[in-house]
């Protein structure tokens, strides 16, 4: 039984190269500037919150106590501004970022998606990208053999793929890259946003893989702007805002209390 | 520093990804030595070429100045600058080895360790390609391994090998969070090439020669180049190198298995 649960974890990123503030401080300079950085800081609107602790030590705070569960079958879409933490949340459950509070469990075997050209080299050739990538995915050399049959059939590359990849188009990089990425299938996918591009055809048939991929994972998670396509995929929302989780209910509510402008202004 | 029982065990299981993920850091390690040398004629054989240059340039300048026979002094300094290129390469690029895989690190989680074994790995390859030198030095001159010192030698390459990938995992940890670290190393490493005896008897010495063994550096060389050339590296240097290796490796997982869960955070 596939689940992912999260109880109150935050996730906080210290900033080190803004360590000027501490080197102004030593010129005695530190109150104007103290002052100024809380005017600013308590000016943004968008990102998670910033503080000095008392050592100097300058802290974003990108995950707020953020609970929630997710059962086998759920596909959760996930809303909110730039910077409301939706790529760190993403980055949070797929195991990147362990958080630095509070507890996160999740079984099953998460596969991550962030950006489809991942892990690609322009010198290598498209086989030879398909190989990392697998790899990269702990697939193993007989799962690697089945996804390059399904990517040589998919993308009709055909000899290209004996060629160096600086040689595609970018449409022919788009078919390559999507038909790479949506070649395994995975247990828990975590997306961040949604590609379209290439030719008219191929975007029928991008549609037609990617609902493919997406019904047969036991548990989708996917971060995007467009509630048109989270409507499409999703059955459960999360609205997140400067890191906190304003809602987590039926994909229809979420979306009407963010189209509302919720989770906009702090 | 606190440092829990969890910590401890994801740090060593962390490391324990090496074994199971030996596929991938293969891959990553063949595939750095074909990027650099793709579309070029020779590939990865430039790095024979490169070091056969270096070390006949610095052979006749050597010979010359010293004024030692070369058929000495030449497998000598060929075995010493193949072996410093290994030990060299392995803890500098170990430095920037986290920071070289932030693509990968950032997308999808895999053990860090796995890109130490990258690094280390890619090194013992490079070695493999420098080796080819020091074998058509070696029958040149007619200076071989004796029958002891040939079974020595993979103990030495061994223990060297593990002693320098502890540092490279933890000058790597200490790269990501300050930046100015590699330039430090780098500098460190400069003056540690002309403080090692590779270019050099350590006999030129005279009577301060024990000065040399302050610098495990000159240890980490006599395991392994003293078997090719038919000697047996003296005791001191296997208890320096093997003490280095346990005290270094304990102090490598306690440091990993506190800082392993930031070092995302730092990159």
């Amino acid at each position: 039984m596939l689940s992912i649960s999260a109880d109150k974890i935050n996730v906080e990123f210290p900033i080190y190269d803004s360590y000027m503030r501490s080197l102004r401080h030593q010129f005695g300079l530190g109150k104007v500037a103290r002052s100024l950085n809380k005017m600013l800081y308590k000016a943004h609107s968008v990102g998670g919150n910033i503080s000095t602790e008392s050592s100097g030590r300058t802290k974003i705070t990108a995950l707020n106590g953020v609970s929630f569960e997710v059962k086998e079958g759920d596909r959760v879409g996930i809303l909110g501004h730039n910077g409301s933490g939706k790529t760190t949340l993403l980055r949070t459950i797929a195991g990147i970022y362990e958080p630095t509070d509070g507890l996160l469990s999740v079984k099953g075997r998460i596969t991550p998606l962030f950006d489809i050209q991942f892990g690609m080299e322009s010198d290598a050739t498209g086989l030879e990208n398909i190989e990392l990538r697998g790899r990269m995915l702990d697939l193993s050399p007989e799962q690697i053999e089945e996804a390059i049959e399904e990517v040589i059939e998919f993308t009709e590359l055909g000899n290209y793929l004996h060629m160096p990849i600086r040689t595609y188009s970018t449409g022919m990089m788009v078919r390559l890259a999507f038909g790479v990425s949506t070649a395994i299938k995975p247990e828990i996918l975590v997306l961040d946003e949604m590609i379209g591009a290439g030719d008219e055809a191929f975007f029928e048939r991008a549609q037609e893989r990617l609902s493919l991929f997406i019904e047969n994972t036991g548990i989708l998670i996917i971060a995007s702007h467009s509630t048109a396509m989270l409507r499409q995929w999703c059955n459960k929302g999360m609205l997140l805002q400067h890191g906190n989780l304003l809602a987590y209910g039926p994909i229809e509510e979420v979306i009407g209390r963010y189209e509302n402008g919720e989770g906009t202004m702090g | 520093m606190v440092l829990t029982r969890e910590q401890i065990s994801s740090g060593i299981n962390d490391l324990s990804g090496i074994v199971t993920h030996w596929r991938l850091w293969h891959l990553l390690a063949w595939r750095d030595i074909k990027q650099r040398y793709r579309r070029s004629t020779l590939g990865p054989l430039w790095l024979t070429i490169s070091m056969a240059v270096n070390m006949v340039v610095i052979g006749v300048l050597f010979t010359t100045l010293f004024n030692s026979p070369y058929e000495k002094f030449l497998p000598f300094l060929s075995a010493g600058l193949i072996f410093w290129g290994l030990i060299l390469g392995i803890i500098n690029e170990g430095a920037g080895t986290f920071l070289g895989a932030t693509n990968f690190i950032q997308q999808v989680r895999r053990p860090l360790s796995i890109y130490i074994a990258q690094t280390v790995w890619r090194n013992i390859i490079i070695l493999g390609h420098n080796f080819i030198i020091y074998i058509i030095v070696a029958i040149i001159f007619g200076v071989f391994p004796s029958v002891i010192s040939i079974w020595l030698w993979p103990a030495g390459m061994l223990l060297v090998i593990l002693c320098s990938s502890w540092i490279a995992l933890v000058v790597a940890v200490i790269s990501v969070r300050y930046r100015d670290f590699p330039m430090i190393l780098t500098n460190i490493f400069t003056a540690l090439f002309w403080l090692t005896p590779i270019m050099y008897y350590p006999s030129l010495f005279g009577n301060k020669q024990y000065l040399l063994y302050f610098n495990p550096f000159t240890h980490f060389l006599a395991l392994v180049r003293d078997p090719l050339l038919g000697q047996i590296p003296p005791l001191m240097s296997w208890i320096v190198v093997g003490g280095l290796t346990v005290v270094g490796w304990t102090f490598a997982i306690v440091l990993f298995s506190r800082f392993r869960s930031r070092i995302v955070y730092w990159l």
